[in-house]
């Protein structure tokens, strides 16, 4: 059993990067958490998350600082999360949050814009994911 | 039997390991032995030539490893660290217990099962932010709990620890050749453009007007760059690096290159790390290397490395001046 055990450990340590590595392209995890030893291989950028509402002309920044500490406590917590789990954490909790501290609101969205560095062109690419969250379909 | 029960474990101790071994049963010697599979030949090859040794390997590494995750969940606790302070507080008292069982000759065996259980409770304090380091000091301790109480493991125990140690070198050199940023340089000029502390030791090959260009970039910016540079010698020294990692665990594996493959993996961690001001992993990894190396190298260094852990510790807590220091140098 212990000799399995043990095994099983080293064959986990030898296989979980190259599923890391998969999970980092397909989730946009960050390679530098999670047990896949991929830190100093590529840039770990933070993750920029902004709550907007619907405007005239397009969405419009809300004031973080008019919401109660929770939900702006919630809102760190998420950037740091969404940094590690990549699209795996969606912002389902902070938009429901926001939505709770905020009843003038009718939709709340959240853009989450992440940074890389392009391998083939050495440049910054930027990718943004929009979340739009409906007081009524979440009710 | 009532003498035997009356005599302190020690002496029993001492007197059964210099028994001559019994035969094994004709009953037993007549089952089929199985064959070694591709798994145990895969363990084999990273067995020492002289398995007599195993257990004083071990006992080093045991000692080192227990007080270093003693010595790094207090220092957690000094600098505030993002996580529940009363799981990290419950831990760092069973890791201190841990790392003084280990420094006993009667429970040192059971130590790493005890530090087990508590980095386990750190693992799920910390998920999903945890350092990779976290989790190399998480499955040695593993390995050596898996060892348990019985010196006969101690040679499959030495082996399983050297396989995770180059798994995890071959595996960070492997990910930077994945990951694409080394082969130009890019990931050492994106640092070097940053500030970072990791490209120092790199910046010294590129003129000043070059740092000065990759420094001009907002990396948050959409087509910042590009984070490449001409210079060959920087180019060169950005490939040695996965080239070294990927080629020294294969070194480290094989027999006749091991203590010089040790010593210069050694020297080589302690380089980057020494580049990347992250001493602790320095430390880490460096007394993980020493499980290649001759047993005496480890014996040697351990008084200087659990002084460097008392040092840290001190300071981290104010009783002696340099908490900057350990917070600069990550010394944790």
């Amino acid at each position: 059993v212990r000799r399995n055990a043990l095994v099983a450990l080293l064959a986990f340590v030898a296989l979980w990067p190259l599923v890391h590595r998969g999970l980092v392209a397909l989730y946009g995890i960050d390679p530098w958490k999670l047990s896949g030893f991929a830190m100093y291989s590529t840039p770990s950028l933070p993750v920029v998350a902004v709550a907007v509402t619907a405007g005239r002309d397009g969405p419009v920044p809300i004031d973080e600082s008019s919401l109660p500490a929770w939900v702006r406590s919630g809102l760190e917590r998420f950037r740091v999360e969404r940094l590690a789990l990549g699209t795996l954490r969606e912002p389902d909790r902070e938009a429901r949050a926001i939505l709770a501290a905020r009843p003038d609101l009718s939709s709340v969205g959240i853009l989450v814009q992440k940074s890389a560095l392009d391998p083939r062109t050495a440049v910054i690419a930027n990718t943004t994911e929009r979340y739009v969250y409906d007081r009524a379909s979440l009710d | 039997v009532s003498r035997a029960r009356s005599r302190p474990a020690g002496e029993r101790a001492e007197r059964e390991e210099h028994r001559p071994r019994r035969r094994a049963a004709p009953a037993r010697s007549r089952e089929p032995t199985r064959p070694a599979g591709f798994l145990d030949r895969a363990l084999a090859l990273a067995a020492d030539a002289r398995p007599e040794l195993a257990g004083e390997r071990l006992r080093a590494l045991r000692r080192f490893l227990l007080t270093w995750g003693a010595v790094r969940s207090w220092v957690w606790l000094a600098f505030g660290a993002p996580v529940d302070q009363t799981v990290l507080a419950l831990a760092a008292t069973a890791l201190t217990a841990a790392a003084a069982l280990a420094f006993t000759r009667r429970f040192e065996r059971i130590a790493p099962v005890v530090a087990l259980a508590a980095l386990l409770a750190e693992l799920f304090a910390t998920l999903p932010l945890t350092h990779n380091h976290f989790f190399v000091e998480l499955y040695a301790v593993a390995i050596l709990a898996l060892g348990g109480g019985n010196p006969d493991e101690d040679p499959r125990t030495v082996a399983g620890l050297r396989w995770l140690v180059a798994l995890v070198l071959l595996h960070t050199g492997l990910q930077k050749l994945l990951y694409g940023h080394y082969l130009h340089g890019d990931f050492l000029a994106f640092m070097v453009g940053r500030g970072d502390r990791f490209a120092d030791l790199f910046r010294w090959t590129l003129p000043e007007s070059e740092v000065a260009r990759l420094a001009s970039y907002d990396p948050f910016r959409e087509g910042a760059g590009p984070y490449r540079v001409a210079e060959t010698s920087f180019v060169v020294l950005s490939n040695l690096v996965w080239i070294a990692e990927i080629g020294l665990p294969v070194a480290l594996l094989v027999r006749r290159t091991r203590v010089f493959a040790a010593a210069a993996a050694i020297a080589f961690v302690v380089a980057l790390q020494l580049g990347a001001r992250e001493l602790g992993f320095a430390l880490l990894f460096g007394n993980l290397l020493l499980i290649f190396a001759p047993p005496r190298w480890a014996t040697r260094v351990l008084p200087l490395s659990l002084g460097v852990l008392a040092v840290t510790l001190a300071a981290a807590w104010g009783l002696l001046p340099g908490r900057e220091i350990v917070q600069e140098w990550h010394l944790w």
